[in-house]
């Protein structure tokens, strides 16, 4: 420092320096307007220190973020979007709360007045999860999110809790040009609650039969910070990672690529002598009904990904929905029976057997089936997969159709419709089975007259036989939702809907988390049996004309009783495993009936419906095979004895694509757009984070510090940093006064 | 609030060390080159303990007793290239002080012991804390065992504060009695580095209650002991 001007030209690195670390800070340089090395430098710097915390790329990050955060198995409320709207829930990103436990109504308001000025994430029991609290916790401002627990201890069942309307799916249906006014209210419990829209997180926990699905951390979290008072930091708080892409309404997202169609994979079925008539005969077809699918307010992922460690809850597990579609397989493996023998007449109608998947989504499997069997179609591309029909499983990819066999249902030639819906008389006092019909017609009336009876319940582990009788029901109501609807509105054709109850639902869970596993007895399956049995036999005779019916078709309770433990309880059943040898490895209980996104992708009830349906209608069977490959055409390789060998079994089953008729592919663009508002336009918001081994929706439980303990620490940095630059300032003062020579 | 604790570490932890560095070893470029060097020697000595404990397996359980033994080799292996970077600076002296700013001053060595001291302090401190401080920006904070109320983080920035500036004076005063051809302060060093590494393992302990507080007091008690016979070495040079 001996002159002036290299002592000013010294100075400029440091205060270059110094001035693009406070501009950094202040996030207001960028790198491609800077031209100072030093600046980028800087900039560089505090962007890796960024980068390290979105991805803990080295192994020590790694290692403290297992520390301090815990995840938490979940499913979430998410965004689902529709032409004109939205409902659902959004998580912006980085959105953290620190728990706070509501127990019971009073609680919401000490919550709201008392409650230390903070974020927080409510843990609350479905039981005070109503509109009204909901808009009181938003109120407050104090609330970042809340977690719904399901089936814990504290944590009440309610008595009757539906997020759907109390007109379910009306707006799609068979009514849906009458007044609203006029609508049938089917599910009195009804509270909407899955069509409102939440600009904040709402996710769902609960203790899963895997101890990786735990509602007990958060649980105890929660009351540790109750005990506190919600003021002794640190208090643990959560972190909601749910940020999904999807804004506006579904014609804005698919056109941006950010969201999907609601869909599955929908089933259907016949005999084996099907496959050898001629498709353009005028045979009467009977159409046996029931669909697949159920839905929750806390939606489901779907299929667990592998390698992910924490194995999201089942949400929507849908026992009651599967008590009709159980009774439609039943009937199914009753005629089947018959059918098989070599001395068996054929029928003079075709039966055919329709799963309907996504039909909670305005009825997207039956609707898009209706609609696909009554327009004429050609394949003008048979070479799949392609952008527009990313499935190899595809026989024509232009229109995109796992094959055209569809357009042998001719909806002229159906001659009447049977269809299932809640039949196991759960929540009923007598099984009492009622039939419901659109119109008294004269054809509708003819129709109830040959299902109508009264049988004895068969004894199913201890069940009370009781008297069932099946009668029609109130005329008044006309039609429950229902899979029947889609045909009804093409063509008046003779349908009828079983089910337990008479005028409204007797689901106090409909499409709820509630309608699970634990609803079921051996009743349930006694009443299934029962049903089943007189409506194969009533079927036998409306599809043969013969009155008397053959001793053969009988349908087996145990049959019942194990596909309704296989759908609702134990999913890696043995019975199961003869179908699909990967399920019987995999340990899974609970089997998620929701649509989800549809990705062409055969989801796990669609795939083992279908191989059950092909055994139970097969009347042919072949030799050992170790997959589908060894077999011949439209055989499937069934009935593992050991998880490698199987048996080639002869039948006729097909997919159909179940998405809301309100959408269809843009061959031009291969992306999915709006064509038809006033159908179902039913699209899920994609997830930011999803990948492989992450279903995007997550929650890390952690210790939170006080926004004074911070502050505490920014002053402290200051202070020595501050004292720091007197102490250096000084030293250099004082040094050159001293140490003149030196 | 988490920018928050992040700024409020990262001044804790860097702040001091920053401000010397701007304020005066970034003014001349030989001193920079000097403070770099070193910085570099500290990391190949931080990388030769991470190779020795690689090899030797049971120092990686943490449970047992690999933290003391992990620390052990750690200081001895940074001490050890103190030595091997004194030999280096003591062949190099003559050009060293002749291109100083000033060539005559008879302070050239005690700076230059002050700013290879600092390198290798910055380092230890950016290697040691860099990780920490990053996970500090996100929401959780990870609560000190020892001092309810407290966080790891905080702890360890003010930890990797008085590391940088201990390692500066033992710097000072390891080389100064080296010149003098004297191991003895050097032996002083090393054990204050031993004492002051061993009692951050206060920190973490569940057992010992106020055991972050122990640990800061016998890094501020050694940094205020050697600081004082550091600038002792300054002294010296101008009686």
């Amino acid at each position: 420092m001996t002159c002036t001007k290299s002592r000013r030209r010294s100075w400029w690195p440091p205060l270059w320096a110094a001035l693009a670390f406070l501009a950094s800070l202040a996030g207001t340089v960028s790198p491609l307007v800077s031209r100072s090395p030093t600046k980028q430098v800087a900039f560089v710097l505090s962007s890796v220190l960024l980068v390290a915390r979105e991805q803990p790329v080295n192994a020590q990050s790694t290692y403290l973020e297992s520390l301090m955060y815990q995840g938490s198995a979940v499913a979430a409320c998410i965004r689902h979007l529709r032409y004109g709207g939205s409902v659902g829930c959004q998580a912006e990103p980085g959105t953290t709360g620190i728990l706070y436990m509501l127990s019971e109504q009073s609680d919401v308001a000490t919550f709201t007045a008392t409650a230390p000025d903070a974020k927080y994430a409510i843990v609350m029991p479905y039981t005070i999860f109503n509109r009204a609290n909901v808009q009181a916790l938003r109120a407050s401002g104090k609330t970042s999110g809340i977690l719904l627990v399901k089936a814990a201890t504290g944590f009440p069942t309610p008595d009757a809790w539906s997020p759907d309307s109390p007109t379910p799916n009306a707006q799609y249906g068979l009514y849906a040009n009458q007044s609203e006014a006029s609508w049938h209210a089917w599910n009195p419990a009804g509270n909407s609650l899955a069509f409102d829209s939440f600009d904040f997180p709402i996710f769902g926990i609960t203790n899963g039969p895997s101890s990786l699905q735990s509602a007990v951390p958060v649980i105890e979290a929660a009351m540790a910070n109750k005990k506190t008072g919600y003021s002794s930091y640190p208090l643990y708080a959560v972190q909601f990672d749910a940020f999904m892409y999807a804004a506006d309404d579904a014609e804005t997202c698919l056109r941006r690529g950010f969201c999907d169609p609601v869909g599955a994979i929908s089933v259907w079925s016949s005999f084996t002598p099907y496959l050898n008539a001629n498709p353009d005969t005028n045979k009467p077809i009977v159409l046996v009904s029931a669909k697949l699918d159920s839905t929750s307010f806390i939606h489901d992922w779907g299929f667990i990904p592998s390698g992910a460690s924490l194995s999201p809850p089942v949400f929507a597990v849908g026992a009651d929905p599967k008590t009709g579609l159980v009774a439609a397989l039943a009937v199914a493996a009753a005629l089947g029976q018959y059918l098989r023998a070599p001395n068996s007449a054929a029928l003079a109608k075709d039966i055919i057997f329709t799963f309907f998947d996504a039909e909670a989504w305005g009825f997207a499997g039956s609707q898009r089936f209706v609609k696909d069997i009554t327009t004429p179609q050609t394949c003008l591309e048979a070479q799949a997969p392609t952008s527009a029909c990313p499935t190899s499983d595809a026989t024509c990819s232009k229109p995109c159709h796992f094959d055209l066999d569809f357009q042998s249902v001719k909806i002229e030639n159906i001659d009447s419709i049977v269809e299932f819906d809640t039949v196991g008389g759960i929540n009923t006092v007598d099984p009492t089975m009622y039939m419901h019909v659109d119109q008294q017609s004269a054809a509708n009336l003819a129709l109830m007259d040959a299902l109508k009876s009264g049988v004895v319940t068969p004894v199913v582990n201890g069940s009370v036989p009781q008297t069932m009788n099946i009668m029609a029901a109130d005329a008044s109501a006309r039609l429950p939702p229902s899979s029947a609807m889609a045909f009804l509105q093409k063509r008046n054709i003779p349908a009828v809907v079983l089910s337990d109850y008479n005028t409204q639902f007797s689901n106090r869970f409909y499409n709820s988390e509630f309608d699970d596993s634990a609803t079921w007895n051996a009743t349930t399956v006694s009443n299934i049996c029962a049903l089943a049995n007189a409506t194969a036999q009533s079927i036998f005779k409306l599809a043969s004309g013969n009155a008397t019916v053959p001793a053969t078709i009988v349908a087996d309770c145990n049959f019942v009783q194990t596909l309704m433990d296989c759908f609702t309880r134990n999913l890696s059943c043995t019975f199961l495993a003869q179908f699909f040898p990967l399920l019987g490895q995999l340990g899974l209980s609970q089997l998620s009936a929701d649509a989800g996104p549809f990705n062409f992708n055969l989801g796990v009830l669609s795939y083992v419906v279908s191989r059950i349906i092909q055994n139970v209608t097969s009347t042919d069977r072949g030799g050992a095979c170790l997959s589908d490959t060894d077999c011949p055409t439209d055989y499937a390789c069934l009935i593992f004895s050991t998880p490698q060998t199987g048996q080639c079994v002869k039948g006729f089953v097909r997919y159909h694509w179940a998405y809301g008729t309100g959408i269809e592919m843009n061959y031009g663009s291969s992306s999915f757009e709006v064509v038809d508002p006033t159908k179902a336009t039913w699209t899920q918001s994609q997830y930011r984070d999803s990948s492989s081994t992450n279903t995007g929706v997550q929650l890390r439980i952690f210790q939170a510090s006080s926004a004074r303990y911070a502050g505490l620490q920014l002053g402290v940095g200051l202070a020595i940093t501050l004292v720091a630059v007197g102490a250096t300032i000084a030293i250099k003062v004082y040094s050159k006064r001293r140490f003149k020579t030196d | 609030m988490t920018a928050t604790a992040f700024f409020g570490n990262a001044l804790t932890a860097y702040g001091p060390a920053l401000a010397v560095l701007l304020l005066y070893v970034a003014l001349q470029a030989q001193l920079v080159l000097l403070l770099m060097t070193a910085a570099f020697f500290w990391l190949v000595s931080s990388l030769i303990t991470s190779l020795i404990w690689y090899i030797i397996t049971p120092m990686q359980d943490a449970a047992a007793h690999g933290l003391p033994a992990t620390i052990f080799v750690g200081v001895t292996i940074q001490e050890g290239f103190r030595y091997a970077f004194f030999r280096l600076m003591k062949k190099a002296d003559t050009g060293l002080t002749s291109i100083s700013s000033r060539p005559t001053s008879r302070l050239n060595q005690p700076i230059n012991a002050f700013v290879t001291g600092l390198g290798f302090g910055v380092m230890s401190g950016l290697i040691s804390y860099i990780s920490q401080l990053a996970e500090s920006s996100g929401p959780a904070i990870l609560p000190c065992a020892s001092c309810p109320g407290t966080d790891v983080f905080f702890i360890g920035a003010i930890t990797t504060s008085l590391f940088i500036f201990l390692h500066t004076a033992w710097n000072m005063i390891a080389l100064d009695g080296w010149y003098r051809g004297s191991w003895l302060p050097f032996a002083f060093c090393a054990a204050c580095h031993y004492a002051a590494s061993y009692g951050t393992l206060l920190t973490p302990s569940s057992t010992v209650r106020n055991g972050c507080v122990i640990s800061i007091a016998i890094c501020a008690g050694l940094l205020v002991v050697c600081a004082a016979l550091a600038a002792r070495t300054v002294d010296a040079r101008l009686r």
